[in-house]
């Protein structure tokens, strides 16, 4: 059966058809998530969040609803969201202290390319790291990633090239501290 | 072609072919430009590297959840997974921790405060005698280093910490016990006694988390009441996270803000841009002690701006060392930089392309509080063009990365603080994600967190096991993001 179909029946309540939705989707999305929150575990509860609330909201979307797109966008608002709800909780250094470093060159030293790549990836605005994901490891269209932050393709693309711009940026400074290390 | 209009196309064809003649330009543009030439080979090379990230195998145990979910058509509470291992991890570490966090770091060494009332307390001995080098803990053998790293940092951090720190006990004298001392900061005749009080969570080797109780002795002092936000009963429960960058590397300990009673800090008061907007009706409960009054040096504000739809976001943290309320104004304005122009009160529109500025009132229980403004239709220039939020003379500054879309140069730009009260019958929740759906409100999912303060109509604390379908509730919060409907509650009113 196509996707459409499937789409068709799951927004029908079939839960045959959602699950076979679910097989399609559950590994890119716990992929996509686990490189937004560097989490295995913690990408795992997202995903999870992200199908429960898919499930529930199916019936409500439209017929022509273009469900990859739709997906992924949960899964973007749900990863921005614990991002974001983290960020709110403000931790605050114990005691002033002294920073750390040479943590990072140490953690620079032993990283090797795809290690640089998660880390200047966590070190870029959450929304630039969704966006640059959604395109480039979910190889998403420009439209489609459009469609999942709800915004036009010209403006996927202009918030594409700052984010390709901001992650150069934290994947030389990353590079850079591994350099300085050695 | 200049080299900005240059790489943006070399990032546009990274998306879809550039039309023939731009394509020509770039190609031209890139022959004579080394460092064009060299920006398009590395993000070229960036991209791919982000396309070549593995993918992580999916979850049976996600799987196995969704379908039971499924199965039961969606009543079925969710459970298991992560829930499952915290409560586990949980009592892993309660068993470690438990007896550990009894740990009484007598505060050796402290400066003597001998006029302060009730020190009668003989002088405490010197650091060196009484310091807990090493804390009382038992561990077992094969517990993983984590926890023996991270308690040694507890102690020390804690034993400087209470005596001396920013959040210092010499905070919560009253004022006529830090008079008595003649000395504007005293340092008081203090010991830490942290205790363990809730489930800590095991995040993983290099991250764990704990909520204690950091009680302080003032030696027979008690704490002031206009400080009980964070003192409640002379107990000051906070999270404490320890957390290392690096396998082996040390590890540093970061204390959360307070966490307060509901009630612990008065509803904020309507200003001009949120009383048009409709609120639920103020929390009811106890009146709250009041906090004291913010002093510009404890007040640290940071920017960040985010577009959405046509419109920015812009929130203004406003962190504080100190409990405190900000009974002055957080001003977010609009200013040319060059000219630094800032139009002071409370103002919700200017003209189309002049300053703009909004104020709010909050108050800093958890030590930070979040102001949240909407800027729409901006159809000025972006030259020199700052986001400033002032807070009690602090000022920080954000230029951002994208303007609000110019929506209608006839009419005036604006700033409107986000809505933070709402109200509604819960539908459901869901105690492994801690949200409750709210669906007859605007909002539709609450999420809630450790600091979320859940309490009845009179003040009386409940859990968030205690809430129930059919509960009506009032919260105040923050929208979890501006995608996506729901907020994350600060706190929760039940009112049955």
């Amino acid at each position: 059966m196509d996707e459409r179909a499937l789409v068709g029946c799951a927004q029908g309540g079939d839960g045959v058809a959602f699950a076979s939705l679910f097989d399609r989707y559950h590994g890119p999305i716990t992929s996509y998530l686990y490189r937004m929150v560097g989490d295995r575990d913690l990408a795992d509860d997202l995903a999870q969040e992200t199908f429960v609330k898919a499930y529930g909201a199916l019936g409500r979307t439209s017929p022509d609803l273009n469900f990859r797109a739709w997906i992924y966008r949960i899964a973007t608002n749900t990863a921005l969201s614990h991002l974001r709800r983290r960020r709110l909780l403000q931790w605050v250094p114990f005691s002033p202290g002294v920073p750390e470093p040479s943590a990072d060159f140490r953690l620079a030293e032993r990283l090797g390319e795809r290690e640089l790549i998660d880390l200047a990836l966590r070190r870029i605005r959450p929304a630039y790291a969704s966006i640059l994901l959604l395109r480039h490891h979910q190889g998403l269209t420009l439209k489609e990633t459009a469609n999942v932050l709800g915004v036009s393709p010209n403006t996927a693309k202009v918030r594409l090239f700052r984010a390709r711009k901001a992650f150069m940026q934290a994947y030389e400074s990353v590079a850079e501290g591994r350099k300085d290390a050695r | 072609m200049n080299c900005q209009h240059a790489r943006r196309l070399v990032s546009d064809r990274l998306d879809q072919p550039l039309p023939p003649e731009p394509a020509r330009a770039l190609a031209e543009h890139l022959a004579s430009c080394p460092e064009c030439a060299r920006f398009a080979r590395t993000i070229e090379a960036r991209m791919r590297g982000i396309a070549a990230l593995p993918d992580v195998p999916a979850s049976p145990a996600v799987r196995r959840a969704v379908a039971a979910y499924v199965a039961s058509d969606g009543d079925r509470p969710r459970g298991g997974l992560r829930h499952g291992l915290s409560v586990a991890a949980a009592v892993l570490t309660v068993a470690l921790i438990a007896g550990a966090m009894t740990l009484a770091l007598r505060g050796g060494g402290l400066p003597t405060v001998g006029t302060a009332p009730g020190a009668a307390r003989p002088a405490s001995p010197s650091p060196t005698a009484t310091r807990a080098a090493t804390p009382a803990v038992p561990l077992n053998p094969g517990d993983p280093p984590i926890y023996r790293d991270a308690l040694d940092t507890l102690a020390a951090y804690l034993d400087t910490w209470v005596r001396e720190g920013p959040g210092s006990a010499a905070r919560y004298l009253a004022p006529d016990q830090r008079a008595s001392t003649g000395d504007a900061q005293p340092r008081p005749r203090a010991a830490a006694i942290v205790s363990y009080k809730d489930v800590g969570q095991y995040v993983s080797d290099d991250r764990f988390e704990l909520l204690v109780n950091i009680s302080v002795d003032l030696g027979g002092a008690q704490p002031a009441p206009t400080d009980g936000g964070a003192w409640v009963d002379g107990v000051n429960p906070r999270y404490v996270v320890f957390e290392r960058s690096a396998p082996g590397g040390p590890f540093r300990l970061m204390l959360s803000p307070a966490k307060v009673a509901l009630g612990g800090a008065p509803a904020p008061k309507p200003t001009p841009a949120a009383s048009a907007t409709p609120t639920a009706p103020a929390a009811p409960g106890p009146t709250p002690a009041p906090l004291p009054s913010c002093a510009t040096d404890d007040l640290t504000p940071t920017l960040t701006a985010e577009g959405a739809t046509g419109s920015l976001v812009v929130n203004v943290f406003v962190t504080s060392r100190v409990d405190c309320r900000l009974s002055g104004m957080v001003t977010v304005g609009v200013a040319d930089t060059g000219v630094a122009t800032e139009v002071p009160g409370a103002v919700s529109a200017q003209t189309a392309t002049g300053p703009v500025v909004t104020t709010a009132q909050v108050d800093l229980p958890y030590r930070g509080a979040v102001v949240s403004v909407v800027w729409s239709n901006w159809c000025g220039s972006r030259e020199g063009l700052a986001i400033r939020a002032t807070v009690l003379g602090q000022i920080a500054a954000l230029t951002p990365d994208a303007l609000p879309r110019c929506d209608d140069a006839g009419s005036p730009s604006t700033l409107r603080l986000l809505e933070t009260t709402w109200q509604g019958v819960i539908q459901s929740t869901s105690p492994s994600a801690r949200t409750i759906a709210l669906p007859d409100a605007p909002i539709g999912t609450v999420a809630v967190d450790d600091s979320t303060t859940i309490a009845d109509a009179a003040g009386n604390p409940l859990d968030f096991a205690a809430l129930r379908p059919g509960d009506r509730i009032i919260v105040r919060g923050l929208p979890a993001s501006d995608a996506s409907p729901g907020i994350l509650a600060h706190a929760i009113v039940v009112l049955r």
